[in-house]
């Protein structure tokens, strides 16, 4: 193929000669091969796929928290009773969050998302060496569960990591997370003594700062 | 197939064509000049058709990860969209031509979009990059599909982009706008 131009001599374009036919089918070939292999070990290594998480049957009883406020503006939350959320602990036991009689932190995280991967390992060391104001219990919602994204299951990710505080796996849906007014992770919901909403924060908090919060708690 | 069945099939694909990519840059870097001509005189016939079918099926997985799985697409997933789907569209028009002159708009969008796939990449794996947070609206730091422990969408996007600018090196610099002029 050549290109003419204005008077200019003929000049070579650069499209390359064509291949030899046995070797374009050789390259067919591979491709579809490739193709091949590739689809039935994808099948092969997926097929298995299939935990017990997120837990399938989840109630939530109580008022539904509103939804986090815009930073800076009055959290409606605050002082209004705790939802119960009840379904299954990601060890398969039956597990409740709500109020219990005592201040509590919960924390929200969600086993895909890196800055809860993050948040974890971090209050996981503070608390090798640290502890909650007394009569504080950490509880933990494992929500936004989907064996599609990475560090599927939360389970094997949270046992790795050492963490010891129980936990409830949300339903496919969130409802867990939707119940707590909650819509970005980590997050973390704090709780008086008497079920009522202290506070709720979302994003990656320093240990300190759940102490600090926790501190306050009645 | 399931969502991770799909992703881990493109994973494959995708670990293949970076495969392919190292052994020709490595035979392109080590073999001195004579392995160089070899290899293109071997292999540029099927570049753009191969670069084709790489943009193609990005373009497909994309299409299915949003319209089939239903997994929003984040403003950088939108980004890699607007290089990836017209490489797919040209190439394969340069491919039933036997265009090689492609070429240079080829490494242009390939060579943004790679870079913008490099970025989300990072965004993903180093948190508080743009965030501190993962929301549930999709942000571009949120991992919506990993498979083979370290495969997320941009790096498919990444693998696809890097594959196409390797396949548009096998072939000749096409002469210059001004020297046809």
């Amino acid at each position: 193929m050549t290109t003419r131009s204005r008077g200019m001599p003929r000049r070579s374009t650069p499209t390359p000669s064509r291949g030899t036919p046995s070797r374009t089918w050789l390259v067919i070939g591979g491709v579809v091969a490739l193709v091949v292999v590739a689809a039935i070990v994808a099948v092969l290594l997926t097929g298995s796929a299939g935990a017990a998480e997120p837990s399938t049957s989840l109630t939530v009883s109580g008022t539904v928290l509103p939804a986090m406020p815009a930073k800076g503006a009055n959290d409606d939350a605050v002082g209004m009773q705790l939802p119960t959320l009840s379904g299954t602990g990601i060890d398969g036991q039956p597990l409740s969050i709500g109020p219990t009689g005592s201040p509590q932190v919960i924390a929200i995280v969600a086993h895909w998302c890196p800055h809860c991967q993050a948040e974890v390992p971090r209050l996981v060391t503070w608390l090798r060496d640290n502890s909650l104001p007394d009569g504080v219990s950490l509880t933990t919602l494992s929500t936004s569960i989907d064996a599609a994204r990475g560090n599927f299951p939360p389970s094997a990710w949270l046992d790795r990591e050492g963490w010891t505080a129980p936990v409830l796996s949300d339903d496919a849906a969130s409802d867990g997370l939707a119940a707590l007014g909650v819509s970005s992770f980590p997050g973390f919901v704090f709780v008086n003594s008497d079920g009522t909403v202290a506070a709720r924060a979302t994003g990656e908090l320093e240990p300190d700062q759940v102490a600090t919060i926790a501190g306050t708690l009645t | 197939m399931t969502l991770v069945a799909v992703a881990t099939f493109l994973g494959l694909l995708a670990i293949a064509a970076v495969l392919v990519d190292l052994v020709a840059l490595a035979w392109a870097g080590l073999g001195g000049s004579a392995a160089r001509r070899a290899l293109r005189t071997t292999l540029a016939p099927y570049a753009v058709p191969a670069a084709a079918l790489v943009a193609v099926t990005a373009m497909a997985g994309s299409l299915y990860f949003s319209d089939v799985a239903h997994l929003e697409p984040c403003t950088l997933c939108w980004y890699q969209r607007i290089a990836m789907y017209p490489l797919a569209l040209l190439l394969v028009v340069a491919a039933i031509r036997r265009d090689a002159g492609i070429r240079r708009y080829v490494l242009a969008l390939a060579g943004i979009g790679a870079v913008i796939s490099a970025y989300h990449v990072a965004v993903q794996r180093l948190p508080g990059l743009p965030t501190t947070s993962c929301s549930l609206t999709s942000p571009c730091s949120a991992i919506q599909v990993q498979v083979l422990g370290f495969i997320s969408i941009p790096v498919l996007a990444l693998a696809a982009f890097v594959t196409i600018v390797v396949l548009m090196g096998l072939l000749d610099a096409g002469p210059a706008l001004e020297e046809l002029t």
